[in-house]
C-alpha cells in the first residue's frame, strides 16, 4: 500500500517537473493519487475527540441561550477532568431523553412534569438549583392599562377585555405551558382573534409581539438579551411575584432504569450545581448587566 | 431589513476574526460531511452503477424506492436513526446519540440514494461503444466496469459533490442526532438554527455565508482532482 | 485451421432479414475481404465475430468454440479485436487510449508504453501522442483507433469499413498499414464498400448483398 502510494506521489512529481517532454501518467492512476493528496490533507486535520469521559446534560434551550452553562460547566469539567455536554431542547423531549436513558441528567423548569418524572421512577436525586422569573411585556404606551396592576390574573384579564394583541408561544414548550396556566389561573378560557399562536421560539415571538405592539409572556433571560441589541422596544409591564416564578430542577437519571448511565458523575454534577460554588456562580450571573438566576438550592421538595 | 443588515455586518466581522464558535462549527460541518459524503459514495456509487449496467430481478423496484427515498424528510431519517441508536434501540449499546458518528449515520442514509440515482444516471449515459471497446480490446469484467466508470467520472464527481453539499447543508438530522452540542455536534446550519431561534437573523445569515464558502472550497478542489 | 466457422447463422433487424449466411470459415493468417453495398450485413457480421451481438440462430465458433454473446469468453476477447467504423477514444490523451490494450493484458506501466509507442509509430501518431482524444479530427480519430487495435497485439483483427470518411492522408497511412498486417500473417477480416483499395492484397474475397453470401 505504502509502496504503490509512493510510486504515485514520484509520478505526480514527475508529472509536475516534466510538462515538455511527454511522460505517460495513466490518467486512472494520476487522479486517485490527487483524490489521496485531498483526502490526506482532509485526513491530516481530524483529531479524534479525546477519551474523556463525558456527562450529557438535556437542558432546556432557553437555558443555554442565556450564557449561565458556559460559566457553571467549565469549572465543573476542570475539576473532574470530563466533557459536559449541553443538550439544549424543549422541556417536554428534554425530559423525553432522560426517560430513554440518552442522557444522564437533565436541568428543567417545569414542576409537573418534573414530578411525573421522579414518580415514575425515571429520575432521582432530583435537587430545586434556581428560579428566575416571567415577565409580560408589553409596547411602551401600554393600552390594556398593566403596568399598574399587581396580580398577575388581573393583568392577564384586562388584556383579555381590552383585546389587546396577545402573542403566544403555542409550542408546548415550558414558557407556553405557564403562559396557558396563568389564563386558566385568571379564569380565562375562550380566546377570540386578539390570541395569536405562533408555534415559534421566544425570540421569534417577542419580535413578532414587538412589531405588532402586543404583548406577551416570556422569560427574563431571552427578553433582556433582545434588549440590549435593540432588537425589540417593549417594556416589562405586568407585575412581578411568585405566580411568574420559574423553578428549575437537576434529576439525575435513575440507573435503576439504564444501569449504563453515569450516575456518579451526575451525582457530583448535581452537588456541584447545589453547592456553595455552583449557587455562587449562579448568583454572580449578570447578563447585560443584570441578574438573572437567584439560587434557591436549600429549598427542599 | 436594516436590523438585517446590521446583523449581517456583525455576523461577518465576528466571522472573519475566526469568531472560535464559528471556527469550530465551521470544522464540525467538514468533518461531518466529509465522512458522510465518503461513507455515503462507497455505498451509493457501486449502487448506482450496478443498477446502470447490471439486469436483475426487482431492479425496476429497486430504482423506484432509490427515487423516491429522495423525497424522504430529513426529519423522518433522523427519527428512524434516533430510534436505532438510542438507548432503547438495538445499536444503544454503542452510545451513539449525541456524536458526530450519530450525525454522520443520518447523513449516510440521507445521502445514499442521492448518489446512487446520480450515478446511476450518469453511467446509464456513457456510450455502448465504451463497453464494446473495452471488451474488444481483451478487457477483464473488472477493468470493463472499470473503464465505463472513467468514462462517467464526471457525473459520478457530480453525484459526489451533490451529496456533499446536500449533508452539509441539512439541518433536521444533525439537530436531532447530534444534540447541537458547542464544539461536539454543533455544525453550521444547527447553529443558524439557534440563532434565527434566538433572533439573531443577520448572525444567522453570515454563519450560511461561512457553509457556502466550504461549499465552494470544496468544489474548487474536485475541480483540482478532476483536473487530469 | 479454422479461425472462424460460421453455420446458419440468421439475423433478424425488426423483421428484416439482415443476415442469413449458410456456411462460412476463415482460417489462420488468412485475409478476408467482406464487400457489399450499405447495409448488405457486413458490420452486423463483424460484431457477431466480435462477440457483441447474439445472431437469432445459427452457430459461430471461435478455434471450435461457441462465442459466449455480448460477453465474449477472456480468450476470445483477447485474441480477437474489432475496429468499428466510427470508434470511441475513451477521455484522456492518444497514449492512454493506445496502451490500453497491453494493460488490459496486465502488463505494467512501462512495458504498455512500449507496446503502445510501437504502434503509434507504425501508424504515424506520433505527433498526436499527447493530444486530448476529445480534439482530434474524425480521420485522426480512426488512425489512433487502429493504433490501439494494434498495440492490443490480437492474433485475428476485424476491420470495418477502415478508410470510410477518411481522408487521403490518412487513408494512405490505414491501407500501408493493412498491407503490412496482410503480409505478416495476422489473421485479417476486412469489410469494405469500395474495394478499389485492396487490389495489391491477395486476399479470400467474400462478397454480400442482402446479408447474403453471393
Amino acid at each position: 500500500m505504502k509502496s504503490i502510494f509512493k510510486s504515485w506521489i514520484v509520478r505526480l512529481q514527475s508529472n509536475l517537473q516534466n510538462n515538455q517532454e511527454y511522460k505517460y501518467i495513466p490518467m486512472t492512476r494520476c487522479f486517485l493519487s490527487r483524490l489521496f493528496l485531498v483526502l490526506l490533507l482532509v485526513l491530516g486535520f481530524w483529531t479524534h475527540s479525546s477519551a474523556l469521559d463525558r456527562l450529557k446534560v438535556a437542558t432546556t434551550t432557553s437555558t443555554e441561550n442565556s450564557g449561565l452553562l458556559k460559566k457553571l460547566h467549565p469549572v465543573f469539567e476542570k475539576r473532574h477532568g470530563v466533557f459536559v455536554h449541553t443538550i439544549s431542547v424543549g422541556t417536554g423531549k428534554a425530559l423525553r431523553l432522560g426517560q430513554n436513558g440518552d442522557v444522564d441528567v437533565v436541568l428543567v423548569h417545569a414542576r409537573k412534569a418534573e414530578d411525573l418524572f421522579v414518580a415514575r421512577g425515571y429520575g432521582t436525586r432530583r435537587r430545586a438549583v434556581m428560579y428566575n422569573d416571567f415577565v409580560i411585556v408589553g409596547p411602551a404606551s401600554d393600552p390594556a392599562g398593566v403596568l399598574k396592576t399587581i396580580d398577575v390574573s388581573e393583568a392577564m384579564l384586562r388584556i383579555k377585555n381590552q383585546k389587546s394583541l396577545w402573542f403566544s408561544r403555542g409550542d408546548d414548550s415550558g414558557t407556553h405551558k405557564k403562559e396557558l396556566q396563568l389564563w386558566k389561573d385568571a379564569g380565562v378560557s375562550l380566546f377570540g382573534s386578539w390570541y395569536r399562536a405562533l408555534g415559534q421560539g421566544m425570540g421569534r415571538t417577542l419580535m413578532a409581539a414587538d412589531e405588532k405592539s402586543g404583548y406577551t409572556l416570556t422569560d427574563r433571560g431571552t427578553y433582556i438579551a433582545l434588549v440590549a441589541k435593540a432588537k425589540i422596544s417593549l417594556k416589562i409591564q405586568g407585575p412581578r411575584g411568585k405566580p411568574l416564578h420559574n423553578p428549575y430542577s437537576v434529576i439525575a437519571v435513575n440507573p435503576k432504569r439504564h444501569p449504563h448511565v453515569k450516575f456518579g458523575l451526575a451525582v457530583k454534577y448535581i452537588d456541584f450545581l447545589t453547592s456553595g460554588q455552583g449557587q455562587k456562580i449562579i448568583r454572580d450571573f449578570r447578563l447585560m448587566g443584570k441578574q438573572l438566576f437567584y439560587p434557591n438550592a436549600k429549598r427542599t421538595h | 431589513m436594516e436590523y438585517l443588515l446590521d446583523g449581517f455586518a456583525d455576523g461577518l466581522i465576528r466571522v472573519l476574526r475566526a469568531d472560535p464558535e464559528v471556527m469550530r462549527a465551521a470544522w464540525v460541518t467538514v468533518k461531518v460531511g466529509f465522512w458522510a459524503t465518503i461513507l455515503a459514495s462507497l455505498i451509493g456509487l457501486p449502487v448506482g452503477f450496478l443498477l446502470a449496467t447490471a439486469r436483475f430481478h426487482g431492479r425496476g423496484f429497486a430504482i423506484t424506492v432509490l427515487q423516491t427515498s429522495l423525497g424522504l424528510p430529513t426529519v423522518v431519517i433522523g427519527l428512524l436513526v434516533y430510534g436505532f441508536i438510542s438507548r432503547r434501540g438495538p445499536l444503544g449499546f454503542a452510545d451513539l446519540l449525541f456524536t458526530p458518528s450519530a450525525i454522520i449515520i443520518g447523513l449516510v442514509v440521507l445521502a445514499i440514494p442521492l448518489v446512487a440515482v446520480f450515478s446511476m444516471t450518469s453511467v446509464a449515459s456513457v456510450d455502448d461503444r465504451v463497453r464494446e471497446t473495452a471488451l474488444t480490446l481483451g478487457a477483464s469484467n473488472g477493468l470493463v466496469a472499470w473503464t465505463v466508470l472513467r468514462e462517467a467520472r464526471f457525473g459520478m464527481v457530480a453525484a459526489v459533490l451533490a451529496a456533499f453539499g446536500r449533508v452539509s447543508s441539512e439541518v433536521g438530522i444533525a439537530m436531532m442526532l447530534g444534540g447541537n452540542i458547542e464544539g461536539y455536534t454543533r455544525t453550521l446550519t444547527t447553529a443558524i438554527a439557534l440563532e434565527s431561534m434566538k433572533g439573531e437573523f443577520g448572525f444567522g445569515i453570515a454563519l450560511g455565508v461561512v457553509l457556502l464558502a466550504i461549499i465552494f472550497v470544496t468544489n474548487f478542489l474536485s475541480r483540482y482532482i478532476q483536473r487530469s | 485451421m479454422d479461425v472462424f466457422f460460421l453455420e446458419n447463422v440468421k439475423f433478424r433487424y425488426e423483421t428484416d432479414l439482415v443476415l442469413d449466411i449458410e456456411r462460412m470459415t476463415v482460417s489462420t493468417g488468412e485475409v478476408t475481404l467482406l464487400t457489399g453495398a450499405n447495409g448488405s450485413g457486413k458490420t452486423t457480421l463483424l460484431r457477431m465475430m466480435a462477440g457483441l451481438l447474439t445472431p437469432e440462430t445459427g452457430i459461430i465458433n471461435y478455434k471450435d468454440e461457441a462465442i459466449i454473446f455480448g460477453k465474449p469468453g477472456l480468450k476470445h476477447r483477447r485474441q480477437v479485436t474489432l475496429l468499428v467504423q466510427e470508434p470511441y477514444l475513451f477521455r484522456g490523451n492518444v497514449l492512454l487510449n493506445v496502451s490500453y490494450g497491453p494493460r488490459a493484458r496486465g502488463m505494467n506501466i512501462s512495458q504498455a508504453n512500449k507496446k503502445a509507442e510501437e504502434a503509434i509509430l507504425k501508424t504515424r501518431c506520433e505527433g498526436l501522442i499527447q493530444r486530448d482524444a476529445a480534439q482530434l479530427s474524425g480521420g485522426e480519430k480512426k488512425r489512433v483507433a487502429l493504433a490501439r487495435a494494434l498495440a492490443a497485439g490480437a492474433e485475428t483483427l476485424l476491420l470495418d469499413e477502415p478508410i470510410s470518411h477518411v481522408d487521403e492522408e490518412n487513408s494512405e497511412v490505414i491501407v500501408g498499414i493493412i498491407q503490412e498486417l496482410a503480409a505478416s500473417g495476422i489473421t485479417l477480416v476486412v469489410s469494405t464498400h469500395i474495394p478499389e483499395w485492396t487490389k495489391s492484397l491477395s486476399v479470400k474475397n467474400v462478397r454480400l448483398a442482402y446479408g447474403r453470401v453471393v
